[in-house]
């Protein structure tokens, strides 16, 4: 799947964003699909939910785990993608 | 009652008690299973993660953690149909009580996923039951019919017999809802009075819930509600392990004012339920309550208060006695009907009863049925005959929680 790191993620207003113990549950209360993230997903879903864009997402991503740039893409795209999949979240023009 | 060891050691994690014991990876293994089996697996797999004492085989740690997250979706699910329909009877001011499980799920476990639950339980006045029935079959709900239509083909018979209307609809238009109007039901011989219900109106409790003020009942009376619901209503042998956690939780996260419970339960004539129920719960979790409550119970009991509904419900064959004693309570007149309905209950009753799959002939079925019947009454035979003394031991360790 291709992501434009220009745009933004948003969360569409039937889905439930849920947090126990630096995990979390994203939820679709239409379709019932459900996806659990460990506490690195969770924290790279609340940095993306609350950036303007998936790249200012990344920049702090990166600054914050100082991670492999290459590595640190890969796993935002393959989180993104599932979550797009699963309807879970949305990707806009920022 | 007879707790095995296993099911003791469960409840010492769950309460966070200490093991004073090392496990072995088998012991380990069935308390998984065994926690898993009560509904309580998410709570069990909570419990190990955060006391780093996991040591269970990768495929059981997996299946755990997939539980859990399945309750937490759950949990939301129905969270959000709570917060839903409470906006809803806000909104055309319905008072309105949430019972049981969802209240107490956010106000006195650590996680409100952590306590499993089918469905939802709110309660309204019964002056208004059919007006909130009306407004939730307007938001999507929709009647599902259960036991509580089977005996009576007329469905306000089923109304004045049973004491709430089951729906289903909400998030996902998949769960469940038990609108309630009367506390307790079923029999007549169980439903509260005016002086009981009256007083439980009274007993509103609000908490405030991701930013919702929500109504549910004060510690004390919720306690007494929760004891006669197990014991007459379900009856002790229909043992069900989160029901009695309930209970351990409400006492020790609340400072309950026993005196009020001692006298609630007297005048109610529920002392006998209201005992039975605190042993089993002292049992299981060492709950702490006053030392000397059991023996205010007895002092202040009627010698009106009829013990043996939860005695005969402590037993085997439970839903023989159920049945047994709505029997015994009814007119003439409607107990023949009664045991023909009983006995030879509408195919679309025993369709969903027996989760017959669509297609399947019923026929069987019936038979099946009246093999348990017999089974249920040669057990209750057995036990009259072999048990002559009034408090019989129940044996509840192992039992699975939804027979």
């Amino acid at each position: 799947m291709q992501i434009d790191f220009q745009k933004q993620v948003t969360t569409p207003p039937n889905v439930l964003f849920r947090e126990i113990e630096n995990e979390s549950v994203l939820l679709n209360i239409e379709t019932e699909q459900y996806f659990g993230l460990d506490e690195i997903g969770t924290q790279m879903w609340n940095t993306l939910a609350h950036s303007r864009s998936i790249q200012a997402a990344y920049d702090s991503l990166f600054e914050l785990y100082d991670a492999d740039a290459q590595q640190l893409k890969h796993d935002l795209i393959e989180l993104l993608t599932q979550l797009v999949n699963n309807r879970l979240v949305e990707i806009h023009d920022a | 009652m007879y707790v095995d060891s296993h099911l003791q050691r469960l409840c010492n994690l769950l309460t966070e008690q200490p093991l004073n014991e090392v496990l072995s990876s088998d012991d380990w293994a069935i308390l998984a299973d065994l926690a898993s089996r009560h509904d309580l697996g998410a709570f069990f797999f909570r419990v190990i993660t955060q006391r780093d004492i996991c040591c269970l085989d990768n495929d059981r740690f997996r299946m755990l953690k997939m539980l859990s997250l399945r309750a937490t979706a759950q949990f939301m699910l129905l969270e959000h149909t709570q917060l839903t329909i409470t906006e809803l009877f806000n909104h055309v001011s319905i008072p309105h009580t949430w019972l049981k499980g969802i209240a107490l799920a956010a106000t006195v476990y650590p996680d409100g996923s952590f306590r499993p639950m089918n469905d939802l339980d709110v309660l309204v006045p019964y002056e208004l039951r059919l007006e909130a029935l009306k407004q939730l079959q307007n938001h999507g709900f929709e009647l599902y019919n259960d036991d509580s239509d089977f005996m009576d083909s007329n469905h306000q018979a089923a109304v004045d017999r049973w004491h709430h209307f089951k729906l289903r609809g909400g998030a996902g238009n998949n769960l469940f809802l038990e609108l309630h109007f009367r506390y307790l039901g079923r029999e007549e011989n169980i439903r509260l009075s005016d002086l009981q219900a009256g007083w439980l109106s009274t007993q509103a409790w609000s908490y405030d819930h991701r930013g919702y003020t929500l109504t549910t009942l004060k510690p004390e009376a919720h306690l007494l509600y929760l004891c006669a619901h197990l014991s007459l209503q379900h009856g002790i042998a229909s043992f069900v392990l989160k029901w009695y956690l309930d209970l351990h939780l409400l006492i020790t996260r609340h400072n309950l004012d026993w005196k009020t419970v001692v006298a609630k339960a007297a005048e109610f004539q529920w002392t006998y339920a209201v005992e039975r129920i605190l042993e089993i719960t002292v049992e299981l979790f060492s709950t702490q309550i006053p030392a000397s409550l059991f023996q205010e119970l007895r002092n202040h009991r009627s010698p009106l208060e009829d013990m043996n509904r939860v005695d005969h419900l402590a037993g085997e064959a439970v839903g023989f006695e159920m049945v047994r004693l709505a029997y015994i309570k009814m007119p003439w007149k409607d107990r023949l009907p009664f045991i023909l309905k009983t006995l030879v209950p509408p195919p679309r009753y025993v369709r969903q009863r027996y989760q017959i799959p669509p297609g399947k002939p019923v026929r069987l079925y019936y038979l099946y049925r009246w093999h348990d019947q017999l089974r249920q009454i040669v057990r209750v035979i057995q036990r009259r005959m072999k048990i002559s003394q009034p408090s019989s031991s129940n044996l509840v360790g192992d039992n699975t929680p939804y027979g």
